[in-house]
């Protein structure tokens, strides 16, 4: 059995499209996107001025003294031109024709809204701003309590850990920062996040699909083509051994590829996935297994194929992965798009690492499994029918 | 002798085509059994039938006192098959190979690390262990092709056609390493299509034409069976194409001659006779009356490819196909 795995293992580390498509591949991915992703973050050509509209709704004496505060701070720089306007749904208009770039509503209790203009780069500006001084607010309004300041009295004192009397981040504020949080994910990325956590989660779906499927098929064909397939029936071994062995050799691959857009994303270009340890575990097992999955299948496929499989299965992957919006996120059909593996997948690992919920990927971990051990059990089966394999 | 392979009414069928028609024979324990017949006669798939690799439509097997449908497992692990075409890894080194299909007979630790180190200087590839074995010569991958099958050490070997396509040096090293083989006490079955090699190893040989068993015995079984036939050889002065039809037209009516033939466009005319035939003169009529001068007459005693030839009426492949 470890025998089978290891000649699988070695067997594909040392082919060569094998090799290029679950190793270099990746890395080489890695370094270009992560190269034009930090180019583009650091771009500071296209910003020349921001014209910002705001509106202070909120009646809290504090809250409207900081948002003053940090309001002047934002008039110092010179490249942002403030406007108080006193109707959103006018100002609105003048974002949409593009006569504002966009308009900022600070609410009680406290929250920001932020009507976008076309602008992305100035957009992710603005948003960066309101974020920094939404954290900011709370981390003040901790201090003035910590120090004894009370403003309208809604914040209760409360007892630390070691006695020392501290306030807690207001509940109100703590909400809207949840609020801000999603309002901002929604549209593009999470708070402390930047372009290449979120590429790289989609690339590594998209190597997963794509090493996975042509190590799978060319495997299977290869070793029906060479002969290798009909003289290995020809031992005692059975087929159910032999199938699940060459199977879980591909495992390390797997994990292998993974840790290729892991690893370097990370070191290289500080990507961030899932905030603990144990998200980062089930990430990179879950994704692994998703690899096997893919293999899995397409080593059934690939006992009927009589071509070379390996172009026609990348078109089937490049389809997928094109489909559910992976080189582009206009192309997403919704109702069919969320529905392909590809972005289920891909939605799983984003609500781990950016909203921190296991679930979906525990979820495609486990059929992940369940999948690879089916595959394994059809492959055994159609290995037993002789017509196929002599 | 006992019987080690014994073969009754086996017949497959790949749709309308009968490649292997009612066969029927026996191999004995310990010898090497020729297996004879041109391209597409029907030897690999009968080789298929007997390592389970296929299944038969019909007809018995046992091997080594087994039935091949009852007791499959069994069977497999007492057969190694050498294939017709090469089948091992590309990318791992010959020892690797030789390594991994070992073990799946369930080799393993110290004992399985000697057989493939015998295996390897059996076949002469023991220095032949870094390099990976795509990248090996044609002869030492046909070499290393009969590793793979034999480093188990399997009672009954099964090879089809080893030595396509190799050169003669390997070609010697094979032939001998089979003998070795028989001479350890394994029961080796030989497929070739290649005549001196069948006529030079093998204890016994079995003919087969279409599917069908032509003829089975030793190679003196084998010529007695057509000792009546001789072949008569003529070289003419002439080369023109439409006397030499008319003259080989008229010969074959000629009692006692059985089959006439050029030998391609050369000035040469090949005649089967019987062995008591002796009169030469209508033969020499035949051909002053369709104008063709006789060069010279000569008398071929019987050999293998004759016999072949008579029993099948088919020609054996006379060169080696090179394999692609
Ligand atoms: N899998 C197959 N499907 C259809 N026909 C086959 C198959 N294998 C062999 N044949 C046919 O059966 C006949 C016998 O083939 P084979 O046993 O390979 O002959 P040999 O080994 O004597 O050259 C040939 O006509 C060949 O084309
Ligand atoms: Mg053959």
């Amino acid at each position: 059995m470890f025998r089978i795995m290891q000649k699988e293992f070695l067997g594909m580390l040392r082919d060569r499209s094998g090799f290029v498509f679950s190793l270099i591949f990746p890395v080489v991915l890695v370094f270009v996107l992560g190269n034009m992703l930090a180019s583009l973050d650091n771009a500071d050509a296209p910003i020349e001025e921001i014209r910002l509209a705001y509106i202070v709704e909120t009646q809290n004496p504090a809250e409207a003294a900081a948002i003053d505060e940090f309001l002047t701070v934002m008039e110092e720089n010179s490249q942002v031109k403030l406007t108080e306007s006193d109707d959103f749904s006018v100002s609105k208009v003048d974002v949409d024709k593009g006569d504002l770039d966009a308009c900022v509503v600070f609410s009680e209790p406290f929250s920001v809204t932020i009507a976008e203009g076309g602008d992305l780069v100035k957009n992710r500006a603005v948003k960066l701003t309101m974020q920094s001084f939404a954290r900011e607010y709370a981390a003040i309004s901790v201090l003035m309590a910590h120090v004894g300041v009370e403003d309208s009295g809604s914040w209760a004192g409360m007892t630390g850990i070691d006695g020392a009397t501290f306030a807690p981040v207001p509940s109100r504020v703590a909400l809207s920062m949840t609020e801000l949080t999603d309002l901002t994910v929604d549209k593009d990325l999470g708070v402390n996040r930047s372009m290449i956590d979120y590429y790289a989660v989609m690339m590594i779906v998209m190597i997963v699909f794509m090493s996975g499927s042509s190590i799978g098929a060319s495997s299977v064909y290869q070793s029906k083509q060479d002969g290798t397939m009909r003289r290995t029936m020809l031992s005692p071994v059975s087929r159910s051994k032999y199938f699940a062995s060459s199977l879980l050799g591909f495992f390390p691959l797997h994990i292998l590829s993974v840790l290729c857009v892991m690893v370097p994303s990370v070191l290289f270009f500080g990507a961030h996935y899932a905030n603990t340890w144990q998200g980062n575990v089930l990430l990179f097992i879950g994704l692994s297994v998703v690899g096997m999955a893919a293999t899995g299948v397409c080593m059934i496929t690939g006992i009927f194929m009589k071509t070379n499989p390996f172009i026609p299965f990348m078109a089937v992957v490049w389809v997928l992965l094109f489909f559910s919006g992976t080189f582009s996120k206009e192309i997403f059909i919704t109702g069919f798009s969320e529905y392909l593996p590809t972005s289920m997948i891909r939605a799983a690992a984003f609500d781990l690492t950016i909203f921190g919920r296991p679930d979906g990927m525990i979820l495609v971990t486990v059929v992940s499994i369940g999948v690879t051990a089916i595959t394994a059990a059809i492959g055994s089966a159609l290995l037993r029918r002789k017509e196929l394999v002599a | 002798m006992n019987e080690f392979i014994t073969v009754n009414n086996l017949t497959k069928r790949f749709g309308e085509l009968t490649a292997v028609d009612n066969l029927s024979f026996n191999v004995e324990e310990g010898e090497i059994f020729g297996f004879l017949g041109p391209n597409g006669a029907g030897k690999t798939t009968t080789l298929n039938i007997l390592s389970t690799l296929l299944e038969a439509d019909s007809g018995e097997v046992t091997v080594d006192g087994l039935d091949l449908k009852k007791n499959e497992r069994e069977i497999k692990s007492i057969i190694g098959l050498v294939p017709q075409e090469i089948a091992f890894y590309k990318n791992l080194t010959a020892r690797e190979n030789v390594t991994f299909f070992a073990s799946l007979y369930g080799l393993k630790g110290k004992v399985l690390k000697e057989a493939v180190d015998e295996a390897l200087s059996f076949v002469g590839l023991e220095g032949e262990t870094k390099k990976r074995s795509g990248k090996l010569s044609g002869g030492m991958q046909r070499r290393l092709n009969i590793a793979c099958g034999i480093a188990h050490k399997p009672k009954l070997i099964v090879m089809d056609e080893p030595t396509v396509g190799v050169d003669a040096k390997s070609r010697e090293l094979i032939m001998h390493s089979i003998r070795t083989l028989r001479d350890g006490g394994a029961t080796i079955i030989y497929t070739s299509h290649y005549m001196p090699e069948v006529q030079e190893i093998c204890d016994r040989i079995a003919i087969i034409s279409s599917g069908r068993l032509a003829a089975i015995g030793t190679e003196t079984e084998l010529l007695s069976y057509v000792t009546n036939h001789k072949t008569v050889v003529i070289e003419t002065e002439n080369t023109d194409e439409e006397i030499f039809s008319k003259a080989l037209r008229i010969l074959g009516t000629i009692p006692g001659v059985s089959h006439s033939s050029r030998q391609g466009n050369e000035n040469i005319i090949d005649l089967d006779v019987d062995l008591t035939f002796s009169n030469i003169t209508p033969i020499l009529g035949t051909l002053l009356d369709c104008g063709i001068s006789v060069r010279s007459i000569d008398s071929e005693a019987p050999n293998l490819e004759t016999t072949f030839l008579a029993l099948t009426g088919s020609e054996l492949n006379k060169e080696e196909t090179p394999h692609v």
